[in-house]
């Protein structure tokens, strides 16, 4: 399948309008004149004749642009996760969650913040997490007899919902007027507490694990054509698999340790970037780097902007990504008819 | 002769006790929250109170903790940590184990404390109160939302405790301090009215209660106005959203575990905000429950929060006032540094003119 016509410099053009849409968009007015002005100052480290308040610079610098940054990460880590997973595994409804790590890394999350009250615990908590469920699914989807793969996903389901039981009995015994509100809204996926320590927790984890992914895309290319192909051209098969899978998972619990769960982006993102770039991994993988980032960065937008109160993600996701869903599939399904 | 005398004796012995035995039954009769009528063959003696706010009510108006046989868990942890435990340190031993956070009663650990008397949640549904029933436990039911149904929670546990005189003259606290407080703070014109925000957490995640919580109330009512007064039920904040309500005052509540004043002080983000600037940020007392939340002491509370909100226009003696509540409500001495501690003075003795609100200095 070919690519869409000039689709890098309009991908490029969307995630830089998405980032600037984001800046100029909150609770606390500020213009987008300001923004470009704040921006520009502390480029140029101007600190005379400065036109906008100390306020509006703070949410500009502190509140926003972590953020947005935040969220454009944890969007492209998530949907390179996807994309890298369908790949492996052969199958477009395979997502960081079906794997377990999602739910190993919630569960450690959610237990720090029962037991504590530290964010630094909860984000290497989490970490834990994800890496404990990988490890549990390795031991119980090594390979004896039958499908490799198909152990792997029933591996993955049983740790999930394992953990998930977890989860529900952590949220029973939270405090009602204390923990449990703090459990379930992280639960749900938000990047309030955004911050730049933060951003530099994720950005070194994420930029090293979606490398090595891209680095595996000629191999994700031959396995996504099947596992007696890719034996046939001596590629090594479980290698791959597990380097991709450790990959996936160190993304998936360095993103929900930073922002919680955040649901449907790497499921739905690859099937649009799909759209857009084909089935060569050696596109796709970018491509759904960069709509997965512009997706979440938009989706945070509205989250934190629309009420109040900040709107779970999970909410919005699930909200726009369940009907895309639906669309996709009816795309799928004239394009086979029209077969 | 004797036989007439024995007989005698015996019939005025019967009628003599009979009354006796049956003021000491006490069998007491009343209506629930729930409209349900209850009865009581003899005062409830093994009583277990799930509404996290009632159990430290329950001990205040008996001035024991010796019918207390079960509460929730989170009842537990505030007599742990507020006043409840060092007035009656046998609230410590009572059990705690028998409801899960959605106030699902375990029903044969309730079994096992052999209650004559359960109080629930009325609002939440019939799935947590006919379990009880059905296995032949008394349950009456508190709701929660309104002044008026706390005053009532005072009434119905005076009234099941055989204490109807002590819960009148705690009501009648409660109506004087309402009037005293509608004449003047509650009076004063809005564009007088400091704006006031509570968080009940900050430093992980920002949230607040909304509209489903007494804050909206208890703030009209010291003169102040609730900024987060169109959310409901709790909710999370993002700091763009404090900056835009730029609230006069910030209130710190009891539901994070160390939070203080100094954190909302030392954030960089916050250092604009009005509060921030004017170093109006406050952590609310704890006494015999949290401050927060209704309970049988939150008459202290609305003084409290008017000496907060209106410090050059009233003017209580606070602290007197805590030594005298305490008397009525607990039975029970407090001294000085109590009143600190429940004050939490330490934590908000950077903050404006706290010291001086709260009778600790002149200046």
């Amino acid at each position: 399948m070919n690519s869409v016509k000039g689709l890098w410099p309009g991908l490029i053009s969307l995630l830089l309008l998405t980032l600037l849409w984001a800046l100029g968009t909150g609770r606390y007015p500020v213009s987008f004149a300001a923004v470009l002005q704040i921006l520009a100052d502390t480029l140029t480290g101007n600190t005379d004749e400065i036109m906008y308040s100390r306020s509006a610079q703070n949410v500009v610098l502190y509140v926003r642009l972590p953020r947005a940054l935040i969220a454009g990460l944890a969007g492209a880590g998530l949907a390179v996760s996807g994309a890298a997973l369908q790949g492996i595994f052969r199958n477009p409804l395979v997502g960081p969650q079906i794997i377990g790590v999602s739910s190993g890394a919630a569960l450690g999350g959610a237990l720090a913040i029962l037991l504590f009250s530290s964010l630094l615990l909860t984000i290497s908590f989490a970490f834990i997490g994800g890496l404990l469920a990988i490890m549990l699914v390795f031991l119980l989807g090594l390979k004896r007899h039958g499908s490799p793969l198909l152990m792997l996903i029933l591996a993955g389901v049983i740790i999930n919902a394992f953990f998930a039981a977890l989860i529900s009995l952590i949220t029973y015994f939270a405090d009602p007027n204390n923990t449990l509100q703090s459990i379930v809204f992280w639960l749900m996926g938000s990047f309030a507490s955004a911050s730049w320590p933060k951003l530099w927790l994720l950005l070194p984890v994420v930029t090293i694990t979606t490398s090595i992914i891209f680095a595996l895309r000629f191999r994700i290319n031959v396995l996504s054509l099947g596992e007696e192909n890719a034996l046939a051209l001596g590629l090594p098969v479980n290698t791959t698999r597990w380097v991709t899978l450790l990959c996936v998972t160190l993304t998936v619990s360095a993103t929900v340790a930073i922002s919680g769960t955040i649901g449907w982006v790497g499921l739905i993102v690859p099937h649009v970037a799909r759209l857009l770039a084909g089935h060569d991994h050696r596109r796709l993988l970018p491509v759904s780097a960069a709509t997965g980032a512009v997706y979440l960065m938009a989706v945070d937008t509205i989250a934190r902007s629309i009420s109040n109160a900040e709107i779970p993600l999970s909410v919005i996701t699930a909200l726009i990504g369940a009907p895309v869903f639906a669309l996709l599939l009816h795309l799928l399904n004239r394009k086979v008819d029209d077969l | 002769m004797i036989n007439k005398t024995i007989y005698y004796l015996a019939f005025m012995l019967m009628t003599t006790l009979t009354p006796a035995v049956t003021a000491a039954s006490g069998a007491t009769e009343f209506t629930d929250m729930a409209q349900q009528s209850i009865r009581l063959s003899a005062p409830a003696r093994r009583i277990v109170v799930i509404p996290i706010p009632a159990a430290s009510m329950l001990i205040g108006i008996d001035e024991s903790s010796e019918k207390l046989v079960g509460m929730h868990p989170f009842a537990g942890v505030a007599a742990r940590e507020g006043m409840l435990g060092r007035m009656f340190p046998g609230v410590l031993d009572v059990r705690s184990d028998m409801v899960g956070n959605s106030f699902t009663p375990n029903i044969e650990a309730l079994l096992n404390v052999k209650p004559d008397l359960v109080w629930q949640w009325g609002h939440r549904g019939d799935d947590i109160l006919s379990p009880m029933r059905k296995v032949g436990l008394t349950v009456a039911t508190l709701n929660y939302g309104k002044e008026s149904d706390t005053q009532r929670w005072i009434t119905l546990m005076g009234m099941t405790l055989g204490k109807a005189e002590k819960a009148d003259g705690m009501l009648h606290w409660r109506q004087d301090v309402i009037h005293a407080l509608e004449k003047t703070t509650a009076a004063i014109p809005e564009a007088q009215q400091p704006r006031v925000l509570y968080l009940s957490h900050f430093n992980q995640s920002i949230q607040t209660f909304g509209s489903t919580s007494h804050n909206n109330a208890d703030f009209a009512l010291a003169g102040g106005i609730s900024l987060n007064r169109d959310l409901t039920g709790p909710r999370t904040l993002n700091i763009e959203q404090l900056l835009v309500w730029d609230p006069d005052i910030i209130l710190l509540g009891n539901f994070e575990q160390g939070l203080k004043p100094d954190d909302v002080y030392q954030n960089p983000m916050l250092s604009e905000v009005t509060a921030v600037k004017n170093r109006r940020v406050y952590k609310l007392p704890i006494g015999g429950f949290v401050w927060d939340a209704p309970n049988h002491e939150t008459p202290l509370y609305w003084q409290w929060l008017s000496l907060i909100f209106h410090p050059k226009k009233v003017h209580w003696p606070l602290r007197e006032e805590i030594r005298r509540r305490y008397q009525q409500l607990y039975g029970y001495n407090v001294t000085p540094a109590q009143i600190d501690s429940i004050l939490q003075t330490e934590l908000n003795r950077g903050s404006r003119d706290y010291l001086k609100l709260m009778g600790l200095t002149d200046e």
